[in-house]
């Protein structure tokens, strides 16, 4: 451009400025403030092309052809994937702009500007105007201007309408026209002028951007600079906002002009200083503009603008569809690095994913990423321990950029052309939502740019292993993409317990629609104390068990616990055998019913204590804590446990976990057995790495320790995930057993109507004890007065044992010779059953086996019958269970299977039945009881007053009986 | 534990009734003696036998006992058994359930009841009734009755069958098998002694609108005794199959 035309902007621009100055005169606005048009153009539509983009803005007018409202701001909102890199071109310091005289090099484009020239005005001639004068009479003769650009007026309306030039202003009514009037015109007549407009091109130089924004590009217009700042919305969306037009100008329409490469020579024209000396780069051609890469969207621009008037408008362009996506390429690859390589240990992972940009000014982009999803090794998992004192982030405080700290659960960066410096941020830890259980919200910023991203993370409810997704990643630029989750005791993720190696692999689609996929290996290599990696990781938990008293014959509360370290195998369950006397008092606890047991809703009342267990690798585990409930049948077992958990940890809930038990009874000794249902491993994809589990039952009065206090042990087989057992025991005593009172007494009673054969002869043996307390009977020993003898008749129906096994269901209705209740508080009813008499064929002499039921419960009772040399039959309970009763009454009966037969007739006859108890300690207690006959004439009764009982440890303390005779075992 | 204070008490008994006994190989011994010993008068015949401890200890019940009883010895049984008692009145009520004229003999047997691991072995009393004629033959029934330890009772039969010389009558005793303890050994008679005859019998009649009571004859004695005495013999058979065999003279009395 010569001289002159340089001459020509300038005075242009001038005209410009002092027109819209001088005009001072704001319009009336009798239309809205508007976009009156947007286009948006690129030289080229394919994709990642490094194409020129322009975007053209014209605002609504008045009819007299002013802007409505003079213009404020005007934010373009650029195509989604259409992006820009300053840093590829040369930056022209501010200092330097403002003093004209920025490099050639670092002009990105061009703006162009229309504004008024000389506003519109319509104004009633105040005095007639006859044809041939040269002098109008308006109300301000200065609303109107003189001169090339805004001369031209129009006088009067119609067919006689004039149109012509003001040759000047007079004064302030009067304008004095270029060419006498042809017509006559009255006063009140308009005199109009339309608004006229220039347009002229400013060069946009890359300079300095000012904080918060990844760009700044500028024009000068002499007495006035224009800012046009570009940054990265929460989207990733490039807007480029001019603000604070200067209200020296009645801007009506504008283009933004963007070069895709700068250097190129096709701008050499257009490539001017603030003096409008055009000249070519002096730099090597660099890419800067670059279109989107996805052809599935259509791309279009949206236009904000504000007037100084606070009004606002928007309006929205396409753009042509790209093109041509098919022909970009990608290859990123993927890193991924724990902090530690320790089996089975909590570790921070540093995963990094790059995409190298194609950079070429000629070339095609690289395609900006869509999704990125990377899965982690197998055997890497969330760990529970995380949730220790994690807090979520809700969305609203993620929009906010107000995450709480304690949601933080990692570090982001991600590297992008657009900046020089990487954003960098956090990631926290989303709240979750009804679909998204692990969310991540990553917010990252650099130079006032922030970027949200939101994530999930995907764990798999089978194995745990995760998978990290970030769909609709913004299109941008992304070099590097690096998330680092924290490590230490409570970070987000563990390694697995497998040695060697481990692979990540990760799956990137580009908007493009191109798929490609990375993959990462590191080993573990390391034992989680350190040392060599363990292949085959042992199993050898810790146990403890036991009573908070131990004093013999107390209520107390039961605790067990069991823990492993890291490198064992995780616990999966585990059978645990309590010693005999060791018991639970059944009759005071409501047992949970079904169904409610089942769905894991059972009510406080069947509570009998708590359950808790550490889960999670590492020295910070989770801990999570639950009731534990008795309830009724459960898997063929007369009771069972219910331990419910709720698996809330910090903002996860995980879901409710029920682990149930089974309690078996030893049929002969009370003894109790709780055998455990396996315990999940998993919940919502998050292995469990159960460390510990620790039991009480605590419920007041429930548990009862022995009153023997032989040692013994506290027994159980703990499970492992991976199927190995291991025995454990832990002893047991119970003390003070010498010192607990033992009175048990007896009473016995038959009937008078008694006979060798026929029915025989009945006996009724009633044997008492203070309920609950002191020590339990151990032994009992019974003789049979001389007079009721067993019958051969009975014999020979005993119901056979097969060894030391009785079936007794199978045994013959003939064999069962009587029938026993036995009262105690370990049971809500009272066990009552059979008894019958059980032959061992040569091998022992023939028994009498108690099959007692009751709420589920079985017990057989076995008592070996005797014949001494004088032919006295006795029977001996040599080993029964130690728990508390309160009676037990045995009877035999009369009828054609009575074990008994009288020898004689037993009216008038003193029959007495001497018996022994002894408690565990070795106490007897002797006496002999006289049998009591109904049915007796009233003078040949053989009841008489009892003989003393002897043998009482109360009296044994105070010295009244020198019957006593302990005995210890 | 085994308890011979019965078989003891027995063999006392057997002595006091000038017995004959002989003993076969295998230790059981077995002896007939006649109480009063006076030729030509009436007897009580004494039968006896005791299984050797090796018998005894195989635990195989015996199962019948045939006595050949002397030659000479009246056929008859003179006024002895002249009413009859059933098995089944004696298992439900006992002899006291039978009619006193019916009554034929006392004794005593000895019975092991295998319990367990050991055997009791109870003494138990007998009583001898004749029971209604089974094919023409005078048949006995044997009552046992135990009380202690065990309350046990038992009823077998015997014939009464003609002989052929060198012996007389001839006693078949068929013992059954009496099932004790379910996988125990049966329950065994392991002795026995019986008493058939006028011995502490105290039979009724009615005799001019009165009811006497009398001493039935029972066997009688021949009025000469033969030159080595009266021969008997006893064979015993036992549940597994084995038998064992013995006989005797009782020496002919002597003065």
């Amino acid at each position: 451009m010569g001289d002159l035309a340089h001459k020509v902007r300038l005075a242009l621009v001038l005209a410009l400025i002092a027109s819209a100055t001088l005009s001072g005169v704001p319009a009336v606005a009798s239309a809205q403030f508007g976009i009156a048009s947007l286009s948006a153009q690129l030289t080229s539509s394919q994709a990642g092309a490094h194409a020129d983009f322009s975007s053209s803005l014209a605002l609504d007018t008045e009819a007299l052809g002013n802007p409505v409202s003079q213009l404020r701001t005007a934010t373009f909102a650029l195509p989604e994937g259409m992006i820009g890199n300053p840093q590829a071109i040369e930056r022209c310091p501010v200092l330097t702009f403002e003093e004209l005289d920025c490099n050639r090099n670092s002009q990105v484009g061009e703006l162009s500007l229309t504004a008024v020239q000389c506003r519109g005005a319509s104004l009633p001639l105040q005095q007639p105007a006859e044809a041939g004068t040269r002098l109008l009479v308006v109300s301000d003769a200065h609303d109107f201007c003189t001169g090339e650009a805004g001369s031209a007026i129009t006088v009067g309306s119609g067919a006689s309408a004039q149109t012509t030039a003001i040759a000047t202003i007079v004064n302030e009514t009067t304008l004095e026209l270029d060419a006498p009037l042809e017509h006559s015109y009255a006063a009140g007549e308009d005199v109009t002028h339309i608004a006229n407009s220039a347009t002229e091109e400013f060069s946009l130089f890359n300079i300095e951007p000012t904080p918060g924004h990844v760009a700044t590009f500028a024009a000068s217009l002499l007495l006035a600079q224009v800012y046009v700042e570009v940054k990265v919305g929460p989207e990733g969306r490039l807007s480029a906002t001019i603000s604070e037009t200067s209200t020296v100008l009645d801007v009506v329409a504008s283009t933004v002009t963007l070069w895709g490469v700068p250097a190129n020579a096709s701008h050499n024209a257009h490539r001017c200083n603030e003096f409008f000396e055009c000249a070519p780069a002096s730099t090597e051609p660099a890419a800067f503009m670059t279109n989107p890469t996805s052809c599935d969207e259509v791309p279009s621009e949206a236009v904000t603008v504000t007037s100084w008037q606070g009004e606002v408008a928007t309006k929205t362009a396409a753009l042509p569809s790209m093109t041509g996506c098919e022909q970009l390429a990608m290859s990123p690859s993927l890193t991924v690095v724990p902090s530690t390589t320790r089996q089975s240990s909590p570790a921070g992972y540093e995963l990094a994913l790059r995409v190298p940009q194609e950079e070429s000014p000629y070339g095609l982009a690289t395609p900006a990423l869509n999704s990125v999803s990377v899965t982690l090794p197998r055997g890497t998992s969330l760990t529970p321990g995380v949730a220790n004192g994690l807090a979520a982030c809700e969305t609203s405080q993620f929009s906010e950029d107000a995450c709480p700290d304690a949601s933080r659960v990692g570090s982001a960066e991600v590297t992008t052309p657009l900046l020089r410096e990487p954003l960098k941020g956090s990631l926290y830890i989303g709240a979750p939502t009804a679909s998204e259980k692990y969310r991540l919200f990553m917010r990252i910023s650099a130079d006032g740019v922030a970027l949200d991203l939101q994530g999930q993370v995907q764990a798999s409810e089978e194995t745990g292993q995760t998978t990290t997704v970030f769909a609709d990643v913004p299109q941008l630029e992304f070099e590097t993409l690096k998330v680092d989750f924290f490590g230490g005791p409570s970070a987000v993720l563990a390694n697995g317990m497998a040695c060697g190696p481990a692979t990540s692999g990760a799956t990137m689609t580009s908007y493009a629609g191109q798929v490609a996929s990375a993959s990462s290996t590191f080993s573990i290599d390391e034992a989680s104390e350190g040392g060599a990696c363990l292949s085959n990781a042992p199993f050898a938990p810790s146990f403890v068990a036991g009573t908070e008293s131990a004093q013999s014959g107390r209520s107390t509360s039961f605790m067990l616990r069991i823990a492993r370290t890291d490198e064992q195998q995780d616990l999966a369950g585990f059978t645990t055998h309590l010693p005999p006397g060791l018991v639970g008092l059944l009759s005071s606890v409501p047992l949970c019913p079904e169904p409610a047991a089942t769905d894991g809703e059972c009510s406080h009342a069947s509570a009998v204590g708590t359950a808790t267990v550490a889960a999670g690798a590492g020295p910070s585990p989770l801990y999570l804590s639950g009731p534990v409930y008795l309830t009724g049948p459960y898997d063929g077992a007369p009771f069972g446990l219910d331990v419910v958990m709720n698996a809330a940890a910090g903002p996860f809930d995980l879901g409710t976990a029920l682990v149930r038990s089974r309690i078996l009874v030893n049929p002969s000794s009370l003894a109790i057995t709780i055998a455990s249902s396996p315990f999940p491993q998993i919940m919502g994809g998050v292995p469990l790495r159960l460390r510990s589990i620790e039991v009480d039952l605590d419920r007041a009065g429930f548990i009862v320790t022995p009153t023997d206090c032989t040692p013994r042990s506290i027994d159980a087989t703990i499970q492992s995930s991976e199927g190995a057992d291991t025995e454990v025991s832990t002893p047991y005593q119970v003390n003070g057993c010498a010192s607990l009172p033992f009175t048990p007494t007896l009473a016995a009673s038959t009937q008078a109507t008694a006979s060798r054969e026929g029915d025989g002869a009945s006996l009724d043996v009633d044997i008492t004890k203070p309920a609950g307390s002191g020590a339990s009977i151990h032994t009992v020993q019974v003789e049979l007065p001389s007079q009721l003898r067993p019958r051969l008749t009975a014999i020979q129906h005993a119901c056979l044992a097969a060894g030391q096994l009785v079936s007794l269901a199978s045994c013959p209705s003939q064999s069962r010779v009587g029938v026993a209740t036995v009262t105690s508080p370990v049971t809500a009813v009272p066990l009552s059953g059979a008894i019958y008499l059980v032959a061992h064929g040569g091998e022992a002499l023939p028994s009498l086996v108690t099959h007692l039921e009751g709420q589920g419960l079985e017990v057989d009772l076995e008592g070996q019958l005797g014949i001494s040399s004088k032919g006295v039959i006795t029977t001996d309970f040599e080993s029964l269970p130690d728990a508390p009763i309160s009676s037990f009454d045995l009877t035999l009966p009369r009828g054609p299977s009575s074990m008994l037969g009288a020898s004689a007739p037993l009216c008038g006859k003193r029959l007495l039945l001497p018996y022994t108890f002894a408690d565990a300690a070795g106490l007897e207690v002797k006496g002999r009881v006289p049998v009591s006959v109904g049915g007796c004439p009233r003078h040949a009764s053989s009841a008489r007053r009892p003989r003393r009982r002897h043998g009482s440890r109360s009296a044994a303390k105070d010295g009244t009986s020198d019957l006593r005779k302990a005995r210890q075992r | 534990m085994r308890r011979h204070a019965g078989v003891l008490l027995m063999v006392a008994l057997l002595g006091a009734a000038c017995p004959a006994s002989a003993a076969t190989a295998q230790g059981t011994q077995a002896g007939v003696a006649f109480v009063p010993y006076r030729l030509g008068a009436s007897t009580t015949v004494v039968i006896s036998f005791r299984l050797g401890g090796a018998r005894q200890a195989t635990l195989s019940p015996l199962t019948s006992v045939e006595m050949r009883l002397p030659e000479g010895l009246s056929a008859g049984l003179n006024g002895l058994g002249l009413a009859t008692c059933s098995a089944a009145t004696l298992r439900l009520d006992g002899p006291g359930g039978c009619p006193v004229d019916a009554l034929m003999g006392r004794g005593s047997a000895t019975v092991g009841v295998p319990l367990g691991g050991e055997t009791v072995t109870e003494q138990v009393a007998m009583t001898i009734v004749m029971a209604p004629a089974v094919q023409a033959h005078t048949t006995l029934l044997f009552y046992v009755s135990g009380a202690t330890p065990v309350i046990s009772q038992l009823v077998f039969q015997g014939s009464l069958l003609g002989g052929s010389p060198p012996f007389g009558a001839q006693l078949n005793t068929a013992i059954p098998l009496v099932t004790g303890l379910p996988g125990a050994p049966d329950v065994a008679v392991t002795g026995m002694r019986a008493e058939i005859g006028p011995k502490d019998l105290e039979y009724h009649k009615r005799v001019g609108g009165h009811t006497i009571t009398y001493s039935p004859e029972g066997f009688g004695l021949p009025r000469s005794c033969p030159r080595a005495g009266f021969r008997f013999a006893a064979t015993f058979k036992f549940a597994n199959g084995a038998e064992e065999s013995t006989s005797s003279n009782i020496p002919c009395p002597t003065g």
